[in-house]
């Protein structure tokens, strides 16, 4: 009889699950990891060994701000808590957690700071960009006119005559557009494993957070520097207060790029950065007009960027008199700020867009309201805030119980997390697989961010996520590495030809690889073979770590004191699913291993041990369960 | 299940009403095959579904922008020639089809379908106060509701309203991302890009168990009943669409070239061929974003692109499904009238659009804009709200009579289907 996934939502329904599998398996290996966790532990003992059991709460808990309970608390909870807060992790690091109490445990993801991160590895450049050359110039319809005006651009001379003089010039530009995307793209990857072996996770889930808010993307920058720099930004002032944010964000070199702020001046005020800080970064559309917009752009006006600072220009500031919902000065950043920092709708923006992001997508108007006052009387700040959501008896109800999709960045680092690793493997690419499933880090698809939750899943996502987790646990699986470089100089291809004049930036068009069609073949560079030499120029100086998983699940279960099929099936299900497998995947999953590994108990040194435990986890990280966060 | 279409059987509905119109229309040579396809169809129409008929809408997006006074071209207008110094088609170089317009030098495929009375040209194809944003502009396209962040595509919204209990297989996107157009409430769009892809990597031992381990009842997390429906479209859908890829064979030559929309519409053509129940296909191709150096880049991709759907449309013929296929083409926007310094265009406002079939009654539609009445921006005025476009295909083609509902707001049709709907 088919029964309900969600059916441990009542601890009623868990036992008598339970009741129907043979006896013994799952408490076994909870016990043989609980002995471990538990030394010290003290009195809640029960409850911090591995287990599915007390996960979602109550349904009237739905709706709830108090904070749950010491009694409440549960091994469950706590991996739901580091699921969402972090990246989930190892049952060593959730049943850690789970002995703390639930206060304890808010506090110690939400002040970080008392954990030393500095161990975490720098990221090492590889250095692109000559000393001394503007970086900024796009692309070779940019370089070449440069350089025939003032024989030399990108630090390359121009001879002064001679056939395909500028081809060097050509060169160079296609190399530093090829090469800064690869940089970018080391930059995610170094991100990535940060996620994954940071002692303080909530830093990195925030910074992910504001990344998606203040979407800003390398597609129209192309210079890697400057995404680098507001990630640094971002993590700094992650759980800090929204107002130094947002004045962080404003005065930010990559956004003053990215919504055009360095061309809004006094004479030609430009209006990108007013409108979005207004519709997507503070209140949300329907709390603003339009002339709120044009007068905040004056405020702004003279914000710019010199070599990766902030530049206030005196010059083009706009001194005059403005009106901003209804308040009239002589306004400049700073005040506008604070004028929509004091709006009604502020507060109900940001708690309603974290409450989504880290809750569910439903929030009725009684709770947002609730959420708003609460970010509103800590005055933005958001540790109280983030405490007070975690904390929340309606933070572990039914609704928000496991019933996130996470995203292909939270699927990759999460994996790599509870497998044990320090790293996200480099083969499988990692960038590759965020490509194909829609989030490149530093790439949003344009100035909303990333849509999320169901969108991310289609049936092609879905086997392709599979396949991925097939590549991470079977690295022979990978395709030969050509294959993914030509994957790559596609992307490279697309992005050479996005158009860069929409004042929302570049938007990836997809499509044709269009290098071939536009090429110009004029007397004086031939940009098709430029854009060849280039690319595998940039190929051969930007290297990209491509690693597969070193692990072993042989001793990871044998560690957890793992004896059969059966108890492999349960451990590995407890340490990779937020719900408990639906019985028939169990028997499916049973089946298999029984097949696989016959005989009562698993023998680790036999040959192809190893490869069937991999292949049961793979079924494991292939149902639709593990989707969920 | 013959019974089930003979009129008699049924009260007096505009679903009888559509298929007597069907029979007495002069359409009786393609019937027999039609109606014993249209017959499971019907069957489970009878019971949820509220589509009219057993026809396929093929919708094929111009991605990017697609400059269509460089695809209908109006040779005879000097304003025309006056605003591209550069890129002007010259009168004797275009494919002539009227007294006042040509297609663009290479686009023979629409030239062959109109001249074989297989196209409709809807002209200034637009709405009001255009986006000139890719992004914003596409979305309002995909959704119908312009400026209304309306979360579903207007092809999942009739999805949704002709067909709420929701077949397997109803939409088929051929693409690597699932488009808003066809983003459904109750459909699970089958969305694929390489059928060859579209496939588990898996031991056949793990395969077994896979097969195994499809879950279709509901479950108490809605995210999770999602994610199992997803699943199980997956796990049915990726073996048949791979085998009917693979096993498709057309001597129907559907081009070359950039883009791959030939691969795309061969792939439709090879799940029609192969009995797939899909009402809905959706596929697109991009690079018409010529800023700059548009003539060889944009002659070429038109080629490609009218190459495969004329190619389509035959292939459809030979198979025996013309009669029950339509294609309709569109972009997120046109582009300035006025070339620019690049030998390109910028964004612009209205388009055409076009809509191709056998049962199209192939001619002009809508009113052409003024070249010399621009709106502040250089750019034309819409004469054609695009969703009298989706009206004629959602209404007069696919037969469903609440097109208001689903377009929400009035749109009439266009008259193109009037000889058969």
């Amino acid at each position: 009889m088919p029964r309900s996934s969600a059916a441990t939502a009542t601890p009623g329904a868990a036992l008598a699950d339970r009741r129907r599998r043979p006896r013994g398996a799952r408490s076994r290996v909870a016990t043989a990891l609980g002995v471990v966790l538990l030394a010290g532990a003290g009195a809640a003992a029960g409850r911090t060994a591995p287990s599915l059991e007390h996960g979602a709460g109550p349904a009237e808990w739905q709706g709830d701000l108090t904070p749950i309970g010491d009694a409440d608390w549960s091994y469950a909870r706590a991996a739901h808590l580091l699921e969402r807060a972090g990246f989930g992790g190892t049952p060593e690091e959730i049943g850690r957690l789970a002995a703390m109490t639930p206060a304890e445990a808010v506090a110690h993801l939400v002040h970080y700071e008392t954990l030393d991160a500095s161990v975490l590895p720098a990221f090492e450049e590889t250095g692109i960009y000559p000393e001394g050359i503007e970086p900024y110039m796009l692309g070779v319809r940019e370089a070449v006119p440069a350089a025939r005006k003032n024989g030399e651009a990108l630090g390359v001379k121009v001879a002064a005559t001679g056939k395909l003089r500028f081809q060097p010039v050509a060169e160079r530009s296609y190399f530093l557009l090829y090469a800064d995307q690869r940089e970018m793209g080391r930059y995610a990857h170094w991100w990535a494993n940060r996620m994954v072996a940071t002692p303080r996770p909530l830093e990195e889930r925030m910074t992910l957070f504001w990344h998606d808010h203040f979407a800003t993307s390398n597609q129209k920058l192309r210079y890697y520097k400057r995404m680098v720099r507001q990630n640094e930004t971002m993590r700094r002032m992650a759980t800090g207060g929204f107002r130094d944010l947002l004045i962080a964000m404003s005065q930010d070199p990559a956004m003053v790029w990215w919504l055009d702020n360095r061309m809004n001046v006094k004479e030609h005020p430009n209006e990108n950065f007013a409108r979005e800080i207004m519709e997507l970064f503070a209140l949300g559309v329907g709390n603003y007009t339009e002339k709120d917009i044009r007068e905040a752009a004056r405020a702004f006006t003279g914000w710019t960027e010199e070599r990766l600072q902030f530049v206030d220009r005196k010059e083009h500031h706009d001194a005059g008199e403005k009106t901003v919902f209804g308040k009239t000065g002589n306004f400049d950043g700073y005040a506008v700020i604070d004028l929509i920092l004091a709006q009604e709708a502020a507060p109900r923006f940001l708690a309603g867009k974290l409450y989504r992001y880290f809750s569910r997508e439903e929030l009725d108007a009684d709770l947002h309201a609730k959420l708003a006052k609460t970010l509103r009387d800590g005055n933005f700040q958001l540790k109280p805030f983030l405490t007070t959501l975690f904390l929340s008896r309606d933070f572990y109800s039914p609704a928000s119980y496991a019933t996130q999709i996470k995203s292909p960045v939270l699927l990759a680092v999460s994996t790599a997390r509870k497998l044990g690793l320090q790293s996200v493997p480099g083969a499988p690419d990692f960038r590759a697989f965020c490509q194909v499933q829609g989030e490149e880090l530093f790439y949003p698809p344009n100035v909303a961010g990333w849509t999320g939750g169901r969108t991310w899943i289609n049936p092609a996502t879905l086997i392709a996520r599979a396949n991925y987790l097939d590549q991470v646990l079977f690295p022979d699986h990978v395709e030969p590495p050509e294959a993914a470089r030509a994957g790559a100089m596609m992307a490279a291809d697309m992005l050479e030809n996005a158009p860069g004049q929409d004042g929302k930036g570049a938007e990836p068009m997809g499509g044709a690889s269009m290098t071939a069609l536009t090429a110009e073949r004029t007397e004086d560079y031939n940009t098709r073979s430029a854009s060849r030499v280039a690319r595998r120029l940039a190929v051969e100086t930007v290297k990209v770590d491509r690693t597969p998983a070193d692990f072993d699940l042989s001793a990871l279960l044998r560690a957890a004191g793992v004896e059969s099929g059966e108890e492999a099936v349960d451990h590995l299900t407890v340490r990779f699913l937020r719900v408990p497998l639906s019985e028939k995947r169990r028997v499916a999953m049973l089946d298999f291993i029984r097949a696989e590994l016959p005989g009562s108990t698993i023998d680790y040194d036999a040959e192809g041990t190893e490869a069937a435990l991999r292949q049961l986890l793979h079924l494991i990280l292939s149902v639709p369960e593990y989707q969920l966060s | 299940m013959a019974n089930i279409v003979k009129p008699h059987h049924c009260s007096c509905t505009r679903r009888e009403v559509l298929r007597q119109g069907l029979v007495g229309l002069g359409v009786s040579a393609a019937l027999p095959t039609f109606l014993q396809r249209a017959g499971a169809a019907f069957a489970a129409e009878a019971i949820a579904g509220r589509q009219k008929n057993d026809r396929i809408l093929v919708v094929v997006e111009l991605t990017g922008g697609i400059d269509g006074l460089s695809v209908v071209v109006p040779i005879e207008n000097d304003h025309y020639y006056r605003a591209r110094p550069t890129l002007a088609i010259p009168k004797d170089d275009a494919l002539r089809v009227s007294d006042e317009f040509g297609f663009y030098p290479r686009a023979a495929g629409f030239e062959r379908l109109f001249k074989d009375g297989r196209m409709a040209v809807v002209h200034g194809c637009g709405y009001p106060n255009s986006s000139l944003s890719h992004f914003a502009s596409m979305e309002y396209w995909h959704t119908a509701v312009p400026y209304a962040a309306e979360p579903r595509g207007w092809l999942g919204r009739f999805a949704d309203e002709v067909r709420p209990d929701a077949p397997k297989q109803y939409i088929v996107n051929v693409g690597t991302m699932e488009s808003l157009a066809v983003r459904s409430g109750l459909h699970a769009p089958i969305t694929f890009s390489d059928p060859e892809k579209f496939t588990r990597t898996a031991t056949d031992a793990q395969r077994v168990a896979l097969g195994r381990m499809i879950e279709d009842a509901k479950v108490a997390n809605p995210s999770l009943s999602f994610l199992n429906t997803i699943d199980a479209v997956a796990s049915e859908s990726s073996v048949q669409v791979k085998e009917a890829c693979a096993e498709y064979r057309t001597l129907v030559d559907y081009g070359s070239g950039a883009g791959g929309l030939q691969n795309d519409l061969k792939h439709v053509a090879a799940l029609i061929d192969g009995g797939f129940p899909t009402r809905i296909y959706y596929t697109s191709v991009g690079g018409w974003d010529t800023h700059g150096n548009q003539a060889l880049t944009h002659q070429t991709l038109l080629m490609y692109a009218t190459d495969a759907l004329r190619a389509f449309l035959d292939d459809m013929e030979r198979i025996g499904r013309a009669d029950d296929v339509s294609v309709m083409v569109f972009s997120e926007f046109g582009r300035r009238v006025e070339e620019n310094a690049s030998a390109g265009t910028d964004h612009g406002t209205a388009g055409p659009m076009y809509i191709l079939g056998k049962h199209v009654e192939g001619g002009w539609y809508g009113s052409f804009p003024e070249l010399d009445d621009l709106d502040e921006n250089g750019n034309l005025k819409v004469t054609t709200d695009f969703r009298r476009v989706y009206a004629t295909m959602i209404g007069e083609w696919m037969g469903y009579d609440g097109t208001d509902a689903v377009l929400k707001g009035s749109f009439p049709g266009l008259g193109v289907f009037a000889r058969t709907s």
